[in-house]
């Protein structure tokens, strides 16, 4: 049930994301913190970290976002067949965003770097790691939908689910954003 | 039982909450010397007796005192759980799972402060490589053990976000419990560091999240569970979402 | 503007070209303070399109819509200042 005439999703969905969104809060003011404690060493690890690889994934995450809120478009018209497709596509993308990390954590670990080669790593590791973990619950319930698709479309609880499938998919959007530029892009001018 | 009993016993132990902090932040905080605590990663055993145990002797009474009153925070944790009902009475696994990290939690601060205490008295009497050893041993129990109150807070969280017809506690608070729960991962580099925000006195790993735990989560829950055993057991019902009785 | 970003497409492709911008503008451009400022405001704008299109929080209740640019804001100025010594260095 959606709780107020036209407002995508439930309350709950809209609290949960702002709750989340603080927590990243205090732990961006913490790499703040640190940053300008130890800008040294963060600036010369920024140095190990690929902006290309970043890029690959803002795009991924970028497309993957889209494309679930054409999902969600095309359920409120009950156009299943769009939406069973669209979902299926921002899953794809989810799917490149995580692939492209785990890459990226492998290529770490094998240079030997981990979260406590030095502070940059620990909030590199703490920071995309906790993100990851968003990336991954994000793809479990984009999962459900898509499985449940057959079993409940048409049902207005189905389109407020995906909805807030959608607003918690968007969120871990709007965090990259920001984590993107943070980590990847402030090493080009160091 | 009678009625009136029953309910002086829930109103005894919904205090016992805030008797916990009141009593723990005394004698682990200030008595007990750490707000913030000794950064014993970055320090050798001489200098953690010299600069801590060696010097402030009271720390073994102010540590027995944290395990006398830190179990009160297992008495809360029960009335807590004998609360989460679901809407036909019953206790459901939210609220076991609620219990088991309250219980667990308790028994947390009964064992460390214990153990702690042991440290205090013994220096002068075994080496300060020994005592370093067990103030680190109880250090990583204390806080590398956080998936015990983290499951309390998401076992908490999650009975107040999907219970929906309870209205003892709101919904943003059990988001809010869960996130805190959640944001307690970074102990996990305790160990690991000497220095920065995930040190054992690190803005993060000390102020930040103990910090969220008492004001976003204990302070909220204590003063919506005061609040509820204050009620009349037909508005308790009506609060646990429970038909109305006749 | 707002009338051009009401089909999702439009609204991802100009994330994707903002996107490309500020990678640029990053790599090619001279003058760090120019440069820094520049990708955090990137990335609020990126942010407020996604809250404001993709979200859709205007339909929401207008405290949801406040209160995540207002995190948009505070995270935008958190990180330029945050960045501040390093830009004049």
């Amino acid at each position: 049930m959606t709780d107020r005439d036209g407002q995508p999703g439930t309350s709950g969905i809209w609290t949960f994301v702002f709750i989340d969104m603080v927590v990243f809060l205090f732990l961006f003011v913490v790499y703040v913190s640190e940053r300008l404690r130890l800008t040294d060493t963060f600036v010369e690890a920024q140095h190990h970290l690929s902006p290309a690889v970043g890029l690959l994934s803002t795009l991924a995450l970028l497309t993957s976002s889209w494309c679930m809120a054409e999902a969600v478009h095309a359920a409120r018209r009950t156009d299943m067949r769009r939406t069973g497709l669209a979902l299926s596509a921002a899953l794809l993308f989810g799917a490149v965003f995580a692939v492209n990390k785990i890459i990226e954590y492998g290529g770490k670990f094998e240079a030997g770097i981990t979260p406590v080669t030095n502070g940059f790593y620990t909030f590199y590791f703490l920071i995309t790691g906790l993100h990851f973990l968003h990336v991954l619950g994000g793809m479990v319930f984009m999962i459900h939908c898509r499985r449940q698709l057959a079993h409940e479309s048409g049902d207005p609880a189905y389109v407020t689910k995906l909805e807030n499938v959608g607003l918690f998919w968007h969120f871990v959007d709007v965090l990259w954003l920001f984590i993107f530029p943070m980590l990847y892009l402030t090493e080009i001018l160091g | 039982m009678n009625e009136s009993t029953k309910r002086a016993i829930e109103r005894a132990l919904a205090w016992t909450g805030p008797l916990f902090v009141v009593m723990v932040t005394y004698f682990w905080g200030v008595q007990g010397h750490n707000i913030p605590p000794p950064n014993f990663m970055a320090m050798t055993p001489d200098q953690l007796i010299s600069e801590y145990y060696g010097k402030y002797p009271e720390i073994g009474p102010a540590m027995i005192g944290v395990a006398t009153f830190g179990l009160f925070y297992t008495t809360w944790s029960c009335l807590v759980a004998s609360i989460m009902r679901d809407e036909n009475g019953q206790a459901t696994p939210l609220s076991n799972l609620e219990l088991s990290g309250g219980i667990l939690t308790g028994w947390l601060f009964a064992f460390c402060g214990a153990l702690w205490a042991a440290c205090s008295q013994l220096v002068g009497q075994v080496d300060p490589g020994v005592i370093k050893m067990v103030h680190t041993f109880t250090w990583y129990i204390f806080d590398c053990t956080y998936m015990i109150t983290t499951m309390q807070m998401v076992g908490l969280g999650l009975w107040t976000v999907l219970n929906k017809k309870q209205t003892i506690v709101p919904a943003w608070a059990g988001w809010a419990a869960i996130a805190v729960g959640a944001g307690f991962v970074p102990l996990v580099f305790m160990p690991f560091v000497t220095e920065g925000p995930f040190a054992v006195n690190g803005l993060w790993n000390f102020y930040i999240i103990f910090g969220a735990w008492l004001i976003l989560f204990f302070m909220v829950y204590s003063s919506y569970i005061l609040k509820h055993v204050y009620r009349s057991p037909e508005e308790q019902r009506r609060a646990l979402g429970m038909p109305a009785t006749a | 503007m707002t009338g051009w970003l009401r089909s999702p497409f439009r609204v991802w492709l100009a994330l994707i070209l903002l996107t490309c911008l500020s990678v640029l503008g990053a790599e090619k451009i001279e003058g760090r303070a120019i440069v820094l400022g520049s990708i955090f405001v990137i990335a609020a704008l990126k942010a407020e399109l996604v809250i404001d299109h993709f979200m859709e929080a205007r339909r929401a209740e207008r405290y949801w819509l406040i209160m995540y640019l207002i995190w948009v804001v505070a995270v935008t100025c958190l990180l330029t200042i945050g960045h501040m010594p390093h830009m004049w260095t």
